[in-house]
């Protein structure tokens, strides 16, 4: 074997135990990929679609307080129910309506159902991983709110919501930015109160609550009831957890909601890969470096040869 | 905890304590009953025996009187249980006027009164899933809807009062608002009554206004239709 030069030697101790000692911290972080989960005493609101009739009081509760413009149609038109969109899609959330009743004709139900949509607040937000300019917040009272002062306008949290949500300001040629339900957080929510829509609701389809809370009385309802629900609460834990959920007595899938979400919050595809950039940056320069000479060592040794 | 178990119960006794001028009527039927059934029983020996020196015509007037004691206890006993004829509810007009609820027919097409009133009349409720532990019992002190549904559904007192006593059952009991369309669309929808919000109380112009309809509705434009994202 070929005399190992000392500074050689120490260079790849070096680079071996940084590398090692990168390894070891850094893994640590990729590992905890453990979901958040919200905030203990965030407040949610629990929609028990069996209820709804589709008056969309709601969302004229909702234009009055968040002073939306008028709306194209009066809130008592049913004839809203028919609009469809490109694909025959339902109606959805705009610039000008932060959340909107959708009409579903169910086969062997004697009424059609009713379901509302808007924001659904999520524990671990797609919306606000996604932007970069950090324009999104989680609040402590269960609220994922937006500073539209902030807000560029790039519409990626469009992309990222797996529900569909933020809408566009399309209206708007010089300052076009984001719009989407922020559950009445301050007018009401920061004040303990429960949202516009909520309270206007006359068949009290929506329960506000304690997250944790209304989660006991989704379960509840249904062991009360069997045959009047479907056994899953659609938001415990769909993208690792939603402020708002759903009780249906209609399979969720038939209903326009989308069932193979998984239970992981989006932030969980990219945070892995997100959190090995640290590693991989110490590593490998160190790593490659070591091979490099390692690789030219009998170069090196040789030319030591002939200077010596 | 066990003050707000004992504070719960003294609230429970003081309503059941706190009565309304026609349940004191009800309970006190039997004994009017049987005063003027006596009474009746003498009045017909009086009038039967066979050395009477009364009149023919007064015979007559005293015999009707008694027929009238007779049927005054059947007309009080049925005036006194199925209770008022309408009532008004009116606590939370706001877009919508009063309504006028006609308590009277709706006694004659429910089956019974724990139909609306759940068990607070005293009767056994009938959905079995109440049943598993509701029983037939004393009556509540008022079986008016506000008595027990909140009017000030998920204010802080309300979500503070449910979440401070960890004892309650029912903590999804619904709002006064919820309760009532609820019980009566419930019903309406299964038995086809009116179901339509202006089939119960109209509309006002408060109402009109937040609905953005009547005199306040959109006028159709050209770019109706087109705006609204896609």
């Amino acid at each position: 074997m070929k005399k190992l030069n000392r500074r050689s030697f120490l260079k790849g101790g070096l680079a071996g135990g940084a590398a090692i000692a990168a390894v070891g911290t850094s893994k640590q972080a990729v590992a905890g990929t453990h979901n958040f989960g919200g905030y203990p005493d965030s407040m949610g609101v629990l929609v028990d679609l069996t209820k709804c009739v589709g008056c969309r009081t709601c969302e004229a509760a909702c234009n009055k307080e968040q002073d939306l413009p008028a709306p194209d149609k009066a809130f008592d038109d049913p004839s809203v129910f028919e609009e469809k969109r490109e694909g025959g899609l339902p109606r959805r959330t705009t610039e000008k309506a932060y959340t909107v009743v959708q009409k579903y004709e169910v086969e062997g139900r004697e009424h059609p159902l009713f379901r509302k949509v808007q924001c659904n607040h999520c524990n671990e937000p797609a919306c606000l991983t996604s932007c970069f300019v950090n324009a999104y917040k989680k609040t402590p009272e269960g609220a994922v709110i937006y500073d539209k002062t902030v807000c560029v306008g790039c519409r990626t949290c469009m992309v990222a919501c797996p529900f569909y949500i933020p809408a566009y300001s399309y209206s708007s040629a010089i300052n076009p930015v984001v719009k989407k339900c922020i559950m009445c957080y301050d007018t009401r929510l920061k004040f303990g109160r429960p949202p516009a829509c909520v309270e206007a609701c006359p068949q009290e389809v929506m329960t506000f609550g304690k997250r944790k809370d209304l989660l006991k009385l989704a379960h509840q309802r249904i062991s009360d009831k069997p045959d009047a629900y479907v056994d899953h609460v659609y938001g415990e834990n769909e993208v690792g957890g939603t402020a708002w959920m759903y009780l249906s007595d209609v399979p969720f899938d038939k209903i326009g909601y989308d069932t193979h979400l998984g239970t992981q919050p989006i932030i969980s595809y990219v945070k892995e890969f997100l959190g090995m950039v640290p590693m991989v940056l110490t590593i490998w320069p160190a790593l490659f470096t070591g091979f490099h000479l390692l690789s030219n060592r009998k170069d090196a040794l040789k030319n030591d040869d002939n200077k010596s | 905890m066990a003050q707000d178990v004992l504070k719960q119960e003294l609230e429970c006794l003081e309503v059941r304590l706190c009565w309304v001028e026609k349940p004191a009527l009800a309970e006190g039927i039997p004994l009017a009953v049987l005063i003027m059934q006596t009474g009746f029983v003498f009045l017909r020996d009086y009038l039967f025996q066979k050395e009477s020196n009364m009149g023919g015509r007064k015979k007559t007037l005293l015999g009707m009187a008694a027929l009238m004691l007779l049927a005054a206890p059947l007309a009080a006993q049925s005036w006194a249980a199925d209770g008022p004829g309408t009532v008004e509810l009116g606590s939370l007009a706001n877009h919508y006027s009063a309504v006028t609820f006609d308590h009277a027919m709706h006694v004659g097409v429910a089956g019974s009164c724990t139909e609306c009133h759940h068990h607070t009349t005293g009767l056994a409720p009938t959905d079995p899933n109440c049943a598993r532990c509701h029983k037939a019992g004393d009556k509540a002190g008022s079986v008016a809807c506000k008595s027990c549904h909140s009017d000030k559904r998920f204010s802080a007192e309300d979500l503070a009062k449910i979440e401070g006593n960890p004892q309650l059952h029912h903590k999804g009991k619904l709002g006064l608002k919820g309760a009532y369309h609820q019980k009566c669309l419930g019903c309406h929808t299964a038995m086809g009554g009116p179901t339509g919000c202006q089939d119960c109380h109209t509309r006002n112009d408060k109402g009109d206004a937040f609905f953005n309809s009547g005199k306040y509705a959109p006028v159709p434009t050209a770019s109706a239709g087109h705006g609204g994202g896609h």
